[in-house]
């Protein structure tokens, strides 16, 4: 295992490779070599403001440069940041004294004396001098870095703290399937508050190649600009990009779907990384198709990733096998439980009494909550949440994760859930776009999946509502799955009145 | 400059699959054409592409607060007038 962490901590890249940044205020090229030497200002600057090993700093921004300086600086002197998404968190001083933070960053204004501006980062770094001397710093696998934040749906985000361990031995793992290395250019955009998108530019400083850092508004914009051999991104970013490409393309002809392909991402990619939520196959053969090899994975913020799809060991609706210093068993319950020889912790910060022992088991593996099988090839393939299981009056427990994605290849169905637990058979709220002018269509869909389904996967029942499920309505988690308890509790209603008999 | 309303409704329209002529650039775009904020995002960068503003003059709460398509179109409008 690479000592990653102690190298991006201590080490000089070299000035071959950069990392380019698209925010509001345009794109700007860095070296590598510069991005570190203005880290190591940063750590000079932290430590100005009394900041030492150990203390924690909070940051509350979009994706830009300051944030890896503060990131890269702490780094430097082993203070711990915590990273909080902005706009799901505010900068206040309530924030600062919950979580114990020395300071807290942030790119949104603020009175309080603990919230220092992002905006005036560059500026104070350019005051200090040019040759900062800083002491080495050395981390143990135990030691920690960071603390990421649960996006759980109800209730506070619990706290869950990063070790170094944990994180040399991801990206070294990531490393040994994908050879990240001089002629690669890594594209990320989603929020570096997820510790996994700092991975890369680790990555870039450690291994040598490039890096894109965008925020999400400018993704679109910014890849077939900078040609990225890597897209890191989620189910939901790709599947907009797919539709976008789609739409471009007369008709279905292979040759200029790959040539959209190719204007709306640029001529290099070696592969699209995809994870944190189901992919659906459709998506993924349509990548296929286009020539644009993509790999889905398995991981959570409290194992980090656990198995990945990657070339020469692909298996198309698995999400691959177990990476380095992972194991996972299937309990009797068809539960995945993950083992991992650097955990990322074995326990919450800032939580209720018994949310640790929920998943962090005594023996420091991860009960995930997640019900899984293997092939025999060792491919491992995720059949839904445990949470996802219906059980029918019947007694019959039904995974309806399958069922919601056969009801989503119908062109008029955007998104939707099944429930049922407690019923004679299930029901679906499907969110259409057109509404109940989609009826019948749905109806027939309905009707030719029912026809295929075992009696227990029958919809017998189904609501259309033609409210969009999105983040902003709190019908999606940040990482776009359905939140069923919240999308039932907002239908309710209506869902007394839904169709009901076999269509 | 094509129209930049035609523009916008075209872009749309290839979107989400639906006729242009069939847009009302008063509904919402959120409810009524259930676009997510990425799909916003992409539409906003077609739009940029075509009529050659800059996606950089767009700050994100200019993006947060669009509603309709009328206020897409009276954002490129606004832009295209001051770079012209």
């Amino acid at each position: 295992m690479e000592q990653i962490i102690n190298q991006v901590a201590n080490g000089r890249p070299s000035t071959a490779h950069s990392i380019t940044i698209y925010g509001p205020g345009g794109r700007a090229v860095l070296p590598l070599a510069d991005l570190d030497r203005l880290a190591r200002k940063t750590a000079v600057y932290l430590k100005s403001l009394g900041v030492s090993a150990g203390d924690r700093i909070g940051i509350v921004a979009k994706n830009r440069l300051e944030w890896l300086l503060l990131d890269l600086g702490a780094l430097k002197i082993k203070a711990v940041t915590a990273a909080f998404e902005a706009g799901k968190f505010a900068p206040t001083a309530t924030l600062a004294e919950r979580y114990a933070l020395r300071i807290v960053f942030s790119d949104e204004a603020s009175d309080a004396p603990s919230i220092l501006p992002m905006d005036g980062l560059l500026a104070a770094l350019e005051a200090l001098p040019e040759d900062s001397d800083l002491s080495p710093v050395v981390y143990a696998p135990d030691d920690v870095t960071t603390i990421k934040f649960t996006s759980g749906s109800t209730g506070e985000p619990k706290g869950l703290a990063a070790t170094v361990g944990s994180i040399d031995s991801s990206i070294s793992a990531t490393q040994v399937l994908f050879n990240h290395s001089s002629g690669d250019k890594l594209f990320i955009f989603l929020p570096l508050s997820l510790l996994q998108q700092r991975y890369w530019v680790y990555s870039a400083l450690v291994f040598g190649h490039d890096v894109v850092l965008s925020t999400y508004q400018l993704a679109y914009y910014a890849l077939p600009r900078e040609a990225p051999t890597v897209v890191m991104g989620v189910p939901a970013f790709f599947e907009t990009l797919r539709k976008a490409i789609a739409a471009r393309v007369e008709g279905d002809d292979p040759a200029a779907l790959r040539r959209a392909a190719i204007e709306a991402m640029g001529p290099r990619i070696r592969y699209l990384w995809t994870g944190s939520a189901p992919a659906s196959p459709e998506m993924l053969r349509f990548f296929e198709d286009c020539g644009m090899a993509i790999f889905e994975g398995y991981g959570m913020n409290e194992t980090c990733i656990v198995t990945k799809n990657a070339p020469g060991a692909h298996r198309r609706g698995s999400v691959g096998r177990p990476i380095d210093g992972k194991r996972l068993s299937i309990g009797e319950d068809g539960v995945i439980v993950v083992h991992s020889a650097f955990p990322v912790n074995t326990r919450y910060l800032f939580c209720a009494p018994g949310d640790s022992e929920r998943i962090f088991q005594p023996d420091g593996s991860v009960r995930t909550g997640d019900l899984g099988r293997f092939d025999e090839d060792g491919f491992l393939y995720i059949l839904g949440r445990a949470d996802d299981v219906v059980v029918l009056t019947n007694g019959r427990n039904v995974l309806v994760r399958s069922i919601e994605e056969r009801l989503r290849t119908c062109p008029e169905v955007e998104n939707c859930i099944v429930v049922g637990s407690g019923e004679d058979c299930l029901s679906a709220i499907l969110c259409a776009p057109r509404g109940e002018a989609a009826r019948d269509a749905i109806k027939r869909h309905i009707a030719d999946l029912n026809h295929l389904n075992g009696p227990d996967e029958r919809i017998g029942g189904f609501l259309i509502v033609d409210e969009p499920f999105s983040i902003e309505n709190g019908l999606l988690t940040s990482q776009y799955k359905p939140k069923r308890r919240e999308i039932l509790a907002r239908f309710s209603d209506e869902m007394s009145h839904a169709t009901r008999g076999a269509p | 400059m094509k129209n930049i309303e035609s523009i916008v409704k075209n872009n749309l329209s290839h979107l989400i699959d639906i006729d242009a002529s069939r847009i009302d650039i008063d509904l919402s775009i959120f409810d009524d054409y259930s676009l997510t904020s990425l799909s916003i995002v992409i539409l906003i960068t077609n739009i940029c592409d075509e009529t050659d503003v800059p996606v950089f003059n767009f700050t994100d709460a200019d993006i947060a607060n669009l509603r309709t398509l009328r206020d897409v179109i009276t954002m490129f409008t606004t832009a295209a007038g001051q770079d012209a």
